[in-house]
């Protein structure tokens, strides 16, 4: 049989079963069955501009390249602003603006346009960081004012909170998309993180008293977002990943049951005096269990002492889930991240 | 499709304005190439509907977590052979099924079928061959002359460069000559005592 022959039986057979062909029910039954599950599956909130933006943008034009002329567009902006609106008085005026200012608004959205150009997981993890970063200061130069309107402070620990809660879906974004990379932004985080809880802690002390409530119950946020950031530590030292070494992991923790430790003694936080109890148990065991290189059940009783020592009002009867993560915490099996998912919500 | 532009835009429909009908779109476009892909690599019909049916919800699943897509057309060949594989996997144990498609030429009803019965024998041998050559010769045999894709569309699907996609080719429809030549000739050698 000659190649030209060959070639056109083939051809011929591709409408026909032999040939591969679908039987055209199972095509259409098939289908109905798939959308089904498509629509059961479908996020139901729309998109807002911004997500469709990035869409656009994402899916029809190649994003570095686009990144990178709106950076150069951006600074040749900037520099045009800057020497016909008053030279660089305008550009520090833009930078250092605080919420209820003129250019405060100039400066969120630009902080938009930033993200919705991030070209990746990564870029949009560590622009987050910065901008928690500017939030952070924000309050803390609120903090500093001599009248400080309320209403104005507590939108900044709201934008605050903001930029925690993206902080935690760009890490989960991250262990998704850079599996390799996510070890770094969770170590990263962990740090800023230690930072972000002395700063709100210092502005609680002067900001106006309707603020407190939402101060503490940021510095639960921010305490829960840290231990995530752990959890991710201790999945890529358990996978054996080398920029997780034990020793690093080993200080995390010991750093943050000495706070525990400190919390509890200068009743610093709303901790009730059976919760103090049940959390300095809860601080013997998690160093038993790091003596013992256990780092998920260290992990689990870490999320148990961050429960039982958080900043808002504690309640007196114990969380029945506690005790549930507790019996739970040997389990060799469990991921870190997902059983930090249950310890750590609680924090909140 | 393999308007690049209109795979773009059914993308943009999933996932700013979340529309299911554009995924049904591209099922459309992609379930006779991606089931025939899986077909000849599995021994039934029902495995190759079941595997084609699990490749589109994986392929859904990808595009719903918001993952970088350089073409449609790429990725769901991609997880199709990657479901396959899981497949083989998963029945390593287990022995090759029998093939249930000789039957299939009885309720196909093709009128040439049954007016050329030697054109007939000639394709069931042709198939029966392609299914045995190894896989890359059978992929790209597929694609290029059951899908009709160029071999610029090959080389993106199998990750491979267009000049490689053709030289595979050929030798790929030299292999499958020379199995066929070589059963006649010993078909020949040796005639069945009862023809």
């Amino acid at each position: 049989m000659n190649p030209k022959t060959l070639k056109k039986i083939l051809t011929q057979t591709r409408n026909e079963r032999r040939g591969g062909a679908p039987r055209e029910a199972w095509v259409s039954q098939n289908r109905d069955i798939l959308l089904m599950q498509v629509r059961n599956t479908m996020d139901p909130q729309p998109a807002n501009f911004a997500e469709k933006l990035r869409h656009v943008l994402r899916l029809f034009v190649p994003v570095e390249a686009l990144a990178m002329a709106a950076r150069t567009v951006g600074v040749f902006v900037l520099v045009l602003g800057t020497v016909l609106g008053g030279g660089l008085a305008s550009v520090q005026a833009y930078r250092d603006a605080l919420p209820g200012e003129v250019f405060y608004k100039v400066k969120m959205a630009t902080e938009k346009v930033q993200l919705t150009l991030a070209p990746n997981d990564d870029y949009r993890a560590r622009l987050h960081v910065e901008f928690a970063d500017r939030r952070a200061e924000e309050i803390a130069r609120l903090a500093e004012a001599t009248a400080t309107n309320e209403t104005l402070a507590a939108n900044a620990v709201a934008a605050f909170t903001q930029e925690v809660a993206a902080l935690e879906q760009g890490l989960e974004a991250l262990r998704n998309s850079d599996p390799e990379g996510v070890i770094e932004v969770a170590k990263l985080l962990e740090r800023k993180f230690d930072v972000y809880q002395g700063m709100l802690r210092k502005a609680g002390h002067t900001l106006p008293t309707a603020t407190k409530s939402s101060i503490a119950a940021a510095i639960d946020m921010v305490d829960g977002a840290s231990i995530k950031a752990i959890a991710v530590i201790v999945e890529k030292h358990l996978a054996g990943d080398l920029q997780a070494p034990q020793n690093v992991l080993v200080t995390k923790f010991e750093d943050r049951l000495k706070e525990a430790e400190a919390k509890i003694a200068n009743g610093q936080s709303g901790t009730t005096q059976t919760n103090s109890t049940k959390a300095k148990a809860a601080i013997a065991e998690a160093k038993a269990f790091l003596k013992k290189n256990d780092y998920q059940a260290a992990l689990l009783k870490i999320g148990e002492i961050a429960e039982l020592t958080k900043e808002t009002e504690a309640e007196e009867a114990p969380a029945p889930e506690t005790e549930a993560k507790t019996e739970q915490a040997p389990a060799p099996t469990a991921s870190p991240v997902q059983a930090d998912d249950a310890a750590g919500s609680g924090s909140r | 499709m393999r308007s690049i532009l209109k795979e773009k835009f059914l993308l943009f429909r999933i996932r700013a304005k979340k529309d299911p009908d554009a995924f049904g779109q591209i099922y459309d476009a992609y379930v006779k190439p991606i089931y025939r892909f899986i077909y000849f690599k599995v021994p039934s019909t029902e495995q190759a509907e079941d595997l084609t049916s699990e490749t589109f919800l994986k392929a859904w699943q990808y595009l719903k977590e918001n993952r970088e897509v350089q073409s449609l057309q790429a990725l769901l060949y991609s997880v199709a052979r990657s479901t396959v594989i899981d497949h083989y996997r998963k029945a390593q144990t287990e022995l090759p099924l029998e093939d249930d498609r000789g039957n299939i030429l009885t309720d196909v009803g093709s009128e040439k079928l049954l007016k050329d019965i030697e054109t007939s024998h000639d394709a069931e041998q042709v198939i029966a061959k392609l299914r045995g050559l190894k896989d890359e010769y059978r992929e790209v045999i597929v694609l290029k002359y059951l899908d009709e894709l160029s071999a610029n569309e090959i080389a993106a699907t199998l990750g491979k460069s267009a000049a490689n996609v053709r030289v595979l080719l050929h030798r790929a429809m030299r292999a499958l000559a020379d199995a066929i030549n070589h059963e006649s000739q010993n078909a020949q050698k040796n005639p069945h005592p009862d023809s």
